[in-house]
C-alpha cells in the first residue's frame, strides 16, 4: 500500500503543489506577509469567522472553490494519457481504491485543513461550539465525498465533471488573444480563482479605505498587488506560447509587433481590475489618474512577462521575481513618481523583450 | 540558396551542430541522418525557431540575424509533430497563417481538399487525429511565397493515398521555383519526389552526400 501512496504522492500531489506554487506563495504573502502583527491578525480573523455566520459562509465558499480547483486538477490528471497506468488501480477493491484517493484528497486539501483546524481551536476556546462543529462537518463532508468523484473517474464511470461554461460563440481570434483563449478554455479554474482573488482584494480595499483627501498612492499599491495576482496566469500564457504558438517565430513580424501583441493581451487581462477600481472610486480621481493606475499595472505585468524571456524559469522562481519587483515598486510609489513610473516600466519591459525574445529557448 | 557561416548550436554544454561554411543550393534536398544527428535542430534554426551562433543568409540577400523579417518571410516550416491550440479550427489557423504570410486562403483550402481534411475544416483541432494535424501542418507550410519549405518527416502518420499527393505537391511547388529541405527516415516512392541533392547530418555537422 505504501508503494501506491508514494506513487500517488509523486504523480498527483507533488505536481499539484509545483504548478500552484505561485498561487500558494501569493496567498501566503497576503495572509502572512502583509499584516504587521500576524498572530493578532489571524486571531481577529478567526474570531470574526466564528462569530459572524455570513463571514463563515463566505469562508466556506472559498474553501469550496479551492476544493473545486483540487477536483479539476486531480480529474484532469487521472484522465491524462501520461497517467493511464493508474488505471491498474481499477483492479483493487473499491474501498482500497477509495482509501488511496482519500489520501490524495487529504494531501491536496491540507492547506485548508490546517487553517480550519486553527479556526476550530479558536472556536472551542471561545466556547463557540456550533461554529466549530460547522467547520468540522463542512470539511469532513468535502474530504469524504471528493474521493468518491476521483474513484468514479479512475474507474472510467460516466460522470459529468465540473467545468465552467465554454464560450461557444465563434468570435474572431487574433493572434494576441490566443493565450487568453487558452486560459479561458484550459485553465478556467486558475483564471477564475486569480480574478476572484484580485477583485476580492480590490473590493476589501475599496470598502476599508475611505480617504479624506486626494492620494493616489494607496490605490496604486493595492492595484499592483491585485495585478500580481495575475502573474501565475502570465506564466501559463508564456508556457502556452512556447508549446502551441512556436510557429509564430516563423511569422515575419518585427519584434515591436510581437511586443505589441503581448501588451494587448496584458491590457485585456487587466481590464476587469481597472473597471472595478473605476466603479469603486468615482469621486476622488480624474481620468488621468485612472490612466496612471492602469499604466502602472500594465507596465508591471509587462515587465514580469518580459522577464520570462530572460531564461527558462519555474513558477517558484518567477513568483520570487514578481515579489521582488513588487517590493521595489512599493518604495518607488511612496515617492509619487506619477505617470513616469508606468512609462519607465513599459520601456524597461520592451527593452528586455526585444533583447531576449529571439535568444530565448526553452529547456525541454 | 542558403549560406551558413560559422553556425553553431549548443544545448547547454553540448554542441549539437557546427557548420563552419556551407552553401545549400536550391532544389529538392533530402536531409538524412540518424536519430539525434541534428536534422530537426537544423530545420528549426533555419525557420527561426531556435537561437544559434553564426549566421544564415538566403540568396545572398537577407541574413536571419540582420534582416530577420525578410528572411523568415522566405522560409516556411512544418514540424514532425506539430502542436496547435486545440480550441482553434483549421479555418482559423489557415486565416492566421495567410494573414502572417500574405497567403491565399482559397489555395490552402484547395490543398486541404486534396489532402482530404477539408471536411473537418470548421472543427476544433482538438478533434483532429495526428494524421490530420500532420496534413494540415504541411498545407500551412505551402502558404505564401516561400523560397524554401522545410518539411520535417512529412510522411510520418500520413496515409498512403496522401503520401502520393504530398509528393506531387512538392513537385509542383518546386517547378514553380520553391526549394525544399526534407528530412525523412522513410524512403519516398520511386518517382514520387525527384531529389536534386542530399545532405547527411553526421558528427555534429552536415555534409553533401549521394542520393
Amino acid at each position: 500500500m505504501s508503494n501506491v501512496l508514494a506513487i500517488l504522492q509523486r504523480v498527483l500531489v507533488n505536481y499539484f503543489y509545483r504548478i500552484n506554487t505561485g498561487f500558494f506563495l501569493l496567498v501566503f504573502f497576503i495572509m502572512f506577509g502583509i499584516p504587521v502583527n500576524v498572530a493578532e491578525f489571524h486571531l481577529s480573523l478567526a474570531d470574526g469567522i466564528i462569530k459572524n455566520p455570513s463571514f463563515l459562509a463566505v469562508v466556506m465558499l472559498v474553501w469550496f472553490l479551492y476544493n473545486g480547483r483540487c477536483i479539476d486538477y486531480v480529474v484532469k490528471q487521472l484522465r491524462h494519457p501520461q497517467q493511464q497506468f493508474l488505471y491498474c488501480l481499477h483492479n483493487v477493491p473499491y474501498i482500497r481504491c477509495y482509501t488511496y484517493l482519500l489520501f490524495v484528497q487529504l494531501m491536496v486539501y491540507v492547506p485548508v485543513l490546517l487553517y480550519a483546524g486553527f479556526i476550530v481551536v479558536v472556536a472551542v476556546r471561545g466556547q463557540y461550539f456550533i461554529s466549530a462543529a460547522e467547520v468540522i462537518l463542512f470539511n469532513a463532508a468535502i474530504v469524504c465525498v471528493t474521493p468518491v468523484i476521483y474513484t468514479r473517474v479512475l474507474q472510467r464511470q460516466q460522470f459529468a465533471h465540473i467545468t465552467l461554461p465554454s464560450l461557444k460563440t465563434r468570435l474572431a481570434k487574433p493572434l494576441f488573444s490566443l493565450p487568453l483563449y487558452h486560459t479561458w478554455h484550459n485553465r478556467k479554474q486558475m483564471l477564475f480563482m486569480s480574478k476572484l482573488f484580485s477583485l476580492f482584494l480590490l473590493y476589501i480595499f475599496i470598502k476599508l479605505y475611505h480617504p479624506d483627501h486626494y492620494d493616489i498612492r494607496p490605490v496604486l499599491l493595492c492595484f499592483m498587488v491585485a495585478a500580481a495576482a495575475n502573474s501565475a496566469l502570465l506564466l501559463e500564457m508564456k508556457d502556452f506560447e512556447d508549446w502551441f504558438l512556436q510557429m509564430q517565430r516563423n511569422f515575419p513580424f518585427t519584434v515591436t509587433r510581437r511586443a505589441g501583441k503581448s501588451l494587448l493581451a496584458i491590457i485585456v487581462l487587466l481590464l476587469p481590475e481597472l473597471l472595478f477600481v473605476w466603479k469603486g472610486y468615482p469621486l476622488y480621481f480624474s481620468v488621468s489618474d485612472y490612466a496612471q493606475i492602469f499604466l502602472v499595472g500594465v507596465g508591471f505585468l509587462s515587465l514580469c512577462y518580459a522577464l520570462l524571456f530572460t531564461g527558462d524559469t519555474t513558477m517558484e522562481a518567477f513568483m520570487r521575481m514578481v515579489f521582488a519587483i513588487l517590493i521595489v515598486l512599493f518604495f518607488i510609489i511612496l515617492y509619487n513618481p506619477g505617470i513616469l513610473l508606468g512609462m519607465a516600466l513599459l520601456a524597461l519591459a520592451f527593452g528586455l523583450y526585444a533583447s531576449y525574445y529571439y535568444d530565448f529557448e526553452r529547456e525541454e | 540558396m542558403l549560406h551558413f557561416e560559422n553556425v553553431q548550436k549548443d544545448y547547454g554544454a553540448y554542441t549539437a551542430l557546427t557548420i563552419n561554411s556551407f552553401v545549400l543550393n536550391d532544389g529538392v534536398v533530402w536531409l538524412r541522418g540518424e536519430n539525434g544527428s541534428g536534422k530537426t535542430t537544423l530545420l528549426k534554426m533555419i525557420a527561426g525557431l531556435l537561437p544559434f551562433k553564426g549566421d544564415i543568409t538566403i540568396n545572398n540577400a537577407f541574413s536571419i540575424k540582420k534582416q530577420r523579417r525578410q528572411f523568415i518571410k522566405l522560409v516556411n516550416y512544418a514540424e514532425t509533430e506539430p502542436l496547435y491550440p486545440g480550441f482553434l479550427t483549421a479555418k482559423e489557423l489557415v486565416k492566421l497563417y495567410c494573414h502572417a504570410k500574405d497567403g491565399n486562403m482559397q489555395e490552402t483550402e484547395n490543398l486541404l481538399q486534396q489532402l482530404h481534411v477539408f471536411d473537418a475544416y470548421k472543427k476544433p483541432l482538438a478533434a483532429y487525429s495526428s494524421g490530420m494535424i500532420k496534413k494540415l501542418s504541411i498545407a500551412l507550410a505551402f502558404i505564401g511565397s516561400p523560397k524554401w519549405i522545410l518539411l520535417d518527416e512529412p510522411l510520418v502518420t500520413v496515409d498512403v493515398a496522401s503520401v502520393e499527393i504530398i509528393c506531387s505537391l512538392i513537385e509542383q511547388k518546386h517547378s514553380a521555383g520553391t526549394s525544399f529541405l526534407i528530412t525523412s527516415h522513410q524512403p519516398f516512392y520511386s518517382g514520387g519526389v525527384s531529389f536534386t541533392s542530399s545532405l547527411l547530418a553526421e558528427g555534429q555537422t552536415i555534409k553533401n552526400a549521394a542520393i
